[in-house]
């Protein structure tokens, strides 16, 4: 009887085990849980490699939600750009054009700026779009503080008003030097879907958008999977070849060079750049791969503690470690030949306010008076803490070359390795002597980082030089583009002087490319859009 | 009846340890540094809008008031609203466990298929060449490094033959790399266990009997020495899988293989308070029926083991 039992309760336990694996098996219905562990048909066909229209992209990293107006993110942005339109569009350097909106007016005192909104767009759903569309857009903006568009955007906007169904206006509080660029990256929706679905449509992947590409399904750490649209308003300027697109997050930069390889992708667009050490791996692709560098404005900075009773509230010890370690040389043996080297402030050839005459001494590597400038300051040899965020491109190598530097000239650097949240809460706190991180020029305008790290000093440096928050303010608010650029140049000029922070270089990002694929936009900003996506065959070598 | 008697009184203790994960797991995110409002919002955000965001995720509240109406809404059914994905957490945690369970069971079927009649056989051929074979393929399989072996299993099977994809997840073609990944070094040590276990049976008296009644090997193996020798591995075994079922963050990034594993390292550094403790809880929970299965087997294999 005993023995029926354990045979019964066996019986039951082997069952239960194939049911598991049953269960998980490739049912691929159209149930959430299913599709992420079996896929869907597209998938399927794209695994299959069964069409050539379709084109994989691997991205460094995932999307973690659809909201086109909380986006962290480039990858979660180029997505939603794919499916929902600004009013303009930029090239990053400063040009704006037409997308949604044909024209544009801003106002002498900069405290209005209207849009003429092209006739005949409509969106995915078939809905008309119009200034309704836009001015529902920017109200939910408006009403969610906490939105990433709104906190980095969107401070000074006050209304938004239709003035007629093709004309919106739109209404600031002050004058908003960088408004334009704001305005490319805010994506708009249509206003009578939103009444029917509301946040759900992100939160429920409806997503609806006038863009040249319909969202089918986002898949939590896998992809992201997009179909053309065939009734895009703007066809005639943009028909890809591709009727499918997925851009795959491959978050280890081996496997997705691999993958490429293997022919599972068609394009590596890493959000850091490929490393310069991985590159080699792509030896032997030189008939099907385009590896492209590029100058980026994602520049390496050190950020000093200035407060009184600190190490680096004298100003002369922080000229001292800016002058005791060797930009290029660090920057050269670590990411290669192609860095720009900062000559002071926030100076570099692509940013507003780059003055090319610009060479400030402090930025020179020069140990001796380094060292002078250390004996003078009667510096009492005290441990000085350098952070370093883990996330940094080279930051450990970096932070430790650079500390056996200082330790020459006589500073007792010691760096310490802090995990990313670790780092953020710890500069917060202004619990460090120095940091090293890195941080990108959007659009190659240094209003926001002189604003929101020096002037509002979120990091809690004190740094403090009225003349320089004047500026800064002054530039915030100047809509001339030239006038900004002289602002930006002053504000320079005092950065390399005071030395609150220290740039060091700015790293070019490589990307891999097969021919053939076109239509991958590659910002100097670091920045990439794929929205305007394509094929050439005539590319393939 | 002894049987309910043991189940429920397992459940008992689980409930107990699902108290203290609970707690413990509430406790090591929240004194990890970090802001969950403040990693969720740009740099440039003002203390007021930093509030805000605190006020919105419930971060506002006191701590024990924030444990409570967590254990709430769990004992309500309700894990939580993950602050990333700004969806459920049952939904996010489900919608990539599938994937765990499905490389979990293929790295347990590439461990039974390999290391167990591997190193049986080993055990009944010590010191031949089979024996010799074993060993290195155990030795191998134990020194090599997770991160190397899958690299190396990319290279060789989708750059270079091209028999497989490279990564991603899907069919059955997607699965090879990950679980031979995984489940290589389980064998080998299922291969260790099997082997010793096995010459250790075999130097038993009662094998030395059952051979001397004129009994077939085969039947001597299979029957007598096989089941006894099964009891390490069944518990060395099943522990791993209750343990691959919280996933595994370097195969996972590797092969771009969306677990739970690559989901609770992004949670973890994200500071996703509710999807973290979350989904420690549901780990917790399954390891429980995991190891409660464990020892209902052994005890089935042998029953000199009670479950009481």
């Amino acid at each position: 009887m005993k023995k029926r039992i354990r045979q019964l309760i066996c019986s039951v336990l082997v069952l239960m085990l194939v049911l598991s694996c049953a269960g998980c098996g490739g049912n691929d219905s159209a149930a959430d849980t299913t599709a992420a562990a079996g896929g869907t048909q597209a998938e399927e066909a794209a695994q299959a490699g069964s069409d050539d229209k379709i084109i994989n992209v691997a991205t460094s990293e995932s999307i973690v939600k659809c909201d086109p107006h909380d986006q962290q993110g480039w990858p979660g942005r180029a997505g939603v750009a794919m499916v929902m339109e600004p009013l303009i569009t930029t090239d990053h350097e400063g040009n704006f054009f037409p997308l949604l909106a044909e024209s544009w007016d801003i106002a002498e005192d900069g405290l209005e700026i209207t849009f003429h909104l092209y006739d005949g767009i409509y969106a995915s759903n078939g809905e008309v779009f119009n200034a309704d569309d836009v001015v529902a857009t920017y109200n939910r903006i408006l009403s969610d503080n906490t939105l990433n568009t709104t906190v980095n955007y969107w401070s000074r906007l006050d209304t938004v008003e239709k003035v007629d169904d093709l004309t919106v206006a739109f209404h600031f509080t002050e004058p908003e030097a960088c408004a334009m660029d704001y305005f490319t990256a805010t994506f708009c929706f249509p206003d009578e879907a939103y009444a029917e679905y509301g946040d759900r449509l992100w939160l429920d992947q409806i997503m609806i958008g006038t863009g040249p590409w319909v969202w089918d399904e986002w898949v939590d750490g896998q992809y992201l999977h997009l179909t053309k649209n065939q009734d895009y308003w703007k066809k005639d300027e943009y028909d890809p070849y591709y009727e499918e697109f997925y851009m795959r997050f491959l978050t280890e930069e081996s496997s997705a060079i691999a993958a490429q390889l293997a022919g599972d992708i068609d394009a590596y667009i890493s959000v850091g750049g490929i490393s310069k050490d991985s590159v080699g791996l792509y030896e032997g692709t030189e008939d099907t791969t385009e590896i492209i560098e590029m100058k980026t404005s994602l520049f390496h900075f050190i950020g000093f503690q200035c407060e009184e009773g600190r190490v680096f509230h004298d100003m002369n010890l922080r000229r001292a470690f800016s002058m005791a370690f060797d930009r290029e040389a660090i920057g050269t043996s670590l990411i290669g030949d192609n860095i720009e080297v900062s000559k002071g402030g926030l100076s570099f050839s692509f940013t507003l306010g780059y003055d090319e005459n610009m060479d400030s001494p402090y930025y020179h590597y020069n140990p001796e008076e380094a060292a002078r400038l250390v004996e003078e300051s009667g510096y009492d040899g005290s441990e000085i803490n350098f952070l370093i965020g883990s996330n940094v491109p080279y930051g450990e190598n970096i932070g430790l070359l650079i500390a056996e530097y200082c330790q020459a000239i006589g500073l007792n650097v010691n760096t310490e390795i802090a995990e990313i949240a670790s780092f953020q809460d710890r500069r917060k706190a202004g619990d460090y002597d120095c940091y090293l991180t890195t941080d990108g020029v959007n659009y190659g305008e240094i209003y926001n980082y002189m604003k929101t790290r020096l002037v509002s000093d979120i990091h809690q440096s004190h740094y403090v030089n009225d003349t320089f928050t004047q500026l800064v303010e002054e530039s915030g608010h100047t809509l001339d583009i030239e006038m900004r650029d002289e602002l930006y140049r002053q504000c320079n000029e005092i950065l390399a002087e005071d030395v609150p922070h220290i740039n060091l270089f700015c790293s070019p990002k490589i990307y891999a490319i097969n021919y053939g694929v076109t239509g991958i936009q590659l910002f100097p900003d670091g920045d990439f859009n794929f929205s305007r996506i394509d094929y050439d065959a005539s590319a393939v070598k | 009846m002894y049987f309910l008697r043991f189940v429920g009184k397992r459940i008992l203790q689980t409930v107990i340890v699902l108290f203290f994960v609970s707690v413990i797991a509430f406790a090591l995110i929240r004194i990890a540094p970090g802001n969950p409002a403040t990693l969720l919002l740009p740099d440039n955000a003002t203390e007021e809008q930093i509030q805000e965001k605190e006020a919105e995720l419930g971060l506002d509240k006191p701590v024990v008031i924030q444990y409570l109406n967590y254990m709430g809404g769990v004992l309500r059914g309700d894990l939580g609203t993950s602050y990333n994905y700004q969806q459920p957490v049952t939904k996010v945690f489900f919608s990539r466990f599938p994937n765990t369970l499905r490389l979990t069971v293929a790295m347990m079927l590439i461990c039974l298929a390999c290391g167990i009649p591997l190193g049986i056989i080993a055990g009944i051929k010590q010191g031949t060449v089979i024996d010799f074979v074993a060993m290195i393929f155990a030795l191998l399989g134990q020194s090599m490094s997770n991160v190397w072996l899958a690299v190396l299993n990319i290279y060789i099977f989708a750059v270079w033959l091209g028999w497989l994809p490279s990564v991603g997840v899907g069919g059955m073609e997607y699965l090879i790399l990950p679980a031979l990944t995984l489940g290589y070094p389980l064998s080998a040590t299922t291969c260790r266990l099997g082997r010793s276990g096995m010459i250790d049976v075999l130097r038993e008296d009662y094998i030395t009997c059952t051979k001397a009644k004129g009994i077939p090997d085969y039947l001597v193996y299979c029957k007598y020495a096989f089941k006894n020798a099964l009891i390490p591995i069944v518990t060395v075994v099943g522990s791993q899988f209750g343990l691959f079922l919280g996933g595994s963050v370097v195969v996972e990034t590797i092969f771009s293989w969306s677990g739970i594993g690559q989901l609770l390292n992004q949670a973890i550094g994200n500071r996703d308070y509710e999807l973290v403790q979350s989904s420690l809880l549901l780990i917790a929970c399954m390891c429980a029926v995991v190891y409660l299965l464990i020892d209902i087997i052994n005890a089935l294999i042998d029953p000199r083991i009670t479950l009481d």
